[in-house]
């Protein structure tokens, strides 16, 4: 709808976006667009479909055409349940998985509040842990216990490893403390297990598997559904092949949430009923592999996601990898073996002893570690003081607190604007990271209220419940909850100069949708390449190519002449399309939609492995196993 | 010029002209009163809170746009300043008419 504009002075809405140096998008201050040199060469033809950005259409946006007045109050969803139980009934609850890198728990909206469900062996959280056998599979705690028999058969840790390339200099480094043989599969990493190769997500359907009988014992039904968290700062392709895990072990995903963000579900839902109260926390979760960092705004039952950031390959088994190297050297010297060379079993003893003397700091100034025949029969004692501890992991503490900085920036804060620091994960209660945080945050108090190995899936089951409306009718302590996420990296498409040019910053509150408008770079180019990136660097080779589509037919018209709206829409649930067309000037529009590149998985390779956790399903079932 | 029709093409773009009484608000409310009235409105038309509205989304949106531009100190600026602009002009055009009403009313009662 136009609406007649009186005449207005000033730059008007002009730094409605974040501040962006101009020069990153290929024009100068002027606001002239850069001509890149003249492409030569291979270069050519990589520029040849390139794009450009116009600075005249900075500001033009692709929406649909006056979209409806806000109704005042459509009710819908506050108007008494008049709804079919009868076909949600078919569904089931829909349960929040802590899919984790050393533990994994399940919980489910229950009684009004998140109610955490034990395994069969009557433990609150299972090992992430897989043992791949000849006759049959296990998992989590009897996957642990086979491994001091089998360690070579004995996997976990595929969080570390799922949605990543061998390549990865995070995998690279790890490979020799796992008492596991890891494998290129196309790529990617595969655990190998005597011929056979395992795939991450495949690892990790087995522990999703695992979580979703213990809730099925629980709630005697089916599930079909569930809520599955990952480290806030995971990719999207971790994101996916977690996604093709939970689709190996038949499981729906509702959604994908962030979990720091469901740590704070968890914290919050106590602190929101009929509290009007305004409250800024930071979340700090150090798992056993990852270290998230997310700064949220509790308003009322609003849960605003303002900043997050973290370090993907920082957590307690890096703590744990210090202490073996440091421990190596003695051990060769007390029992005169090297036993990084295939001693499988003694590195998975001595691992087990690092992590048990870990704890034991948490609580003491010193702690011992004994392993009774660590080789050849012969024992290992020693032990370690709480300085000797930072002094080894020094290196890994510098990095704890740079995410927390990075968080504080991102969302224009300082550190005295955050009310409360809540700790979250296992590693949490290593000292020295309590130390760093407190000095961080002087004088406010670190909550260590929540539970922090189960505060994770209590979030994931609120929000479960949330997204199932059987529940949200049915609890009025829901009605007034929502989580409003943010993306955590930024997106956009390659220029032709190479650069990357950002269409939704990272932190920025989805759903969302924006158009830029970008010019073709050619005189008479018929056909442009969009490649979607994400990633903060800027130049998109240093970031992640997520797809790429041809657009063709251009009109044949001069360099800068042909308009080309490229617009990306994320939905709440994260997912990304990308939508460009070409409006010539006879009319003619274009259209073609992307999705984000699928995982690492082929289709065909998800069915097939579907099918034999199905028939391992059905036969733990019946012979009572795992 | 480009800055009067980018305020133009996104006010009509929203459909909204009065950006505070879209929130609810009114022209000399405080960021954290603007903020806290986007967050009632956000809780209401979440798309999770909204599943069956296809159009929960893009209203969700618009909110967010809205956000953006009053939270921004120099968007805020010079949409006030548009604001502030389009009411004088009202207020003129009804001087105005008030006047010419008056004139004609003299001129009819001289005749």
């Amino acid at each position: 709808m136009a609406v007649p504009f009186p005449e207005l002075d000033g730059d008007a809405l002009e730094s409605n976006r974040r501040p962006e140096s101009p020069e990153d998008h290929g024009f100068n201050e002027e606001g002239i667009p850069i001509l890149p040199d003249i492409p030569t060469g291979a270069h050519h033809e990589a520029s040849s479909g390139g794009l450009f950005f116009s600075p005249d259409d900075t500001e033009s946006r692709q929406l649909p055409p006056s979209p409806p007045p806000l109704p005042e109050n459509t009710g819908s969803s506050l108007d008494p349940p008049e709804y079919d139980l009868s076909s949600e009934e078919d569904v089931g609850p829909v349960v929040g998985i802590d899919l984790g890198t050393t533990f994994s728990c399940v919980a489910v909206w229950e009684g009004g509040r998140p109610c955490v469900i034990a395994n069969n062996m009557g433990n609150r959280t299972t090992p992430s842990w897989a043992s791949f056998h000849s006759d049959n599979v296990f998992v989590g705690e009897a996957a642990r216990a086979k491994a001091s028999r089998n360690p070579q058969c004995a996997v976990y840790d595929a969080k570390r490893v799922i949605g990543r390339k061998w390549s990865d200099t995070s995998v690279q480094e790890s490979l020799r403390l796992w008492p596991f043989s890891l494998a290129e599969h196309r790529g990617n990493c595969a655990f190998q297990i005597g011929s056979q190769l395992y795939t991450p997500e495949e690892v990790s359907a087995y522990v999703l598997a695992k979580m979703k009988h213990a809730a099925e014992d629980y709630l005697g039904r089916k599930i079909k559904k569930a809520v599955v968290t990952v480290p806030a700062y995971f990719n999207d392709a971790q994101r996916q092949a977690t996604l093709d895990a939970a689709t190996i072990a038949d499981l729906e995903v509702a959604r994908i949430i962030n979990e720091p963000t469901a740590a704070a579900l968890a914290y919050g839902l106590e602190k929101t009923e009929g509290d009007d109260s305004l409250q800024t926390l930071l979340v700090y979760d150090l798992g056993g592999g990852t270290l998230d960092v997310t700064i949220l705004v509790l308003d009322g039952g609003v849960f605003e996601v303002k900043s997050t950031s973290g370090d993907t390959n920082l957590g307690g088994q890096d703590f744990d990898n210090k202490l073996v190297e440091h421990f190596l050297p003695e051990v060769k010297a007390q029992c005169g073996v090297d036993i990084t060379d295939n001693k499988a079993k003694a590195m998975k003893k001595l691992r087990d002893a690092c992590q048990v003397l870990k704890h034991n700091l948490s609580h003491s100034e010193t702690a011992t570690i004994e392993v009774d025949a660590l080789i050849n029969g012969k024992d290992f004692d020693s032990s370690l003081s709480r300085e000797k501890f930072v002094e080894i992991t020094h290196s890994l503490l510098e990095r704890c607190l740079k995410p927390v900085k990075q968080a504080l920036q991102d969302a224009r804060m300082s550190a005295d604007e955050i009310d409360e620091a809540v700790l979250i994960g296992g590693s949490t209660r290593i000292v020295r990271v309590q130390q760093l945080l407190e000095e961080m945050f002087p004088g406010k108090k670190l909550s260590k209220k929540i539970n922090p190995d189960e505060a994770v899936a209590m979030g994931a089951a609120i929000q479960g419940a949330n997204l199932s409306r059987a529940y949200e009718t049915k609890d009025p302590r829901l009605v007034g909850i929502t989580l409003m996420d943010v993306t955590p990296l930024s997106l956009g498409i390659e220029l032709a100069s190479g650069k990357m040019s950002t269409i939704i910053p990272r932190n920025t509150t989805i759903p969302y949708s924006h158009t830029r408008v970008y010019k073709n770079n050619e005189d008479y180019q018929t056909k442009a390449i969009v490649e979607v990136f994400e990633g903060e660097e800027k130049y998109t080779k240093n970031n992640r190519l997520l797809g790429k589509f041809t657009l063709p037919g251009l009109p044949p018209k001069r360099r800068g002449q042909v308009q080309i709206p490229i617009s990306f829409t994320v939905d709440a649930n994260g997912v990304l399309e990308v939508v460009a067309c070409v409006s010539g000037e006879e009319g003619t529009t274009k259209r073609l939609v992307i999705q984000k590149d699928k995982g690492l998985l082929t289709e065909d390779d998800i069915q097939r492995k579907a099918k034999i956790l199905a028939k391992w399903e059905r036969k733990c079932r019946a012979e009572k196993l795992n | 010029m480009a800055s009067k029709e980018k305020t133009a093409s996104l006010l009509s773009e929203l459909g909204v002209e009065d950006l505070y009484g879209f929130l609810g608000l009114k022209p000399d409310s405080t960021e954290k009163e603007i903020t806290r009235a986007y967050r009632k409105k956000a809780l209401k038309y979440h798309p999770d809170k909204n599943p069956d509205d296809p159009n929960a989304a893009e209203m969700f949106q618009k909110l967010s746009k809205v956000l953006t531009v009053l939270t921004d100190p120099m968007a805020r600026a010079s949409y006030d300043r548009w604001l502030k602009a389009k009411q004088v002009a009202q207020r003129r055009h009804q001087e105005l008419n008030a006047k010419r009403r008056k004139l004609k009313e003299q001129l009819e009662q001289r005749e």
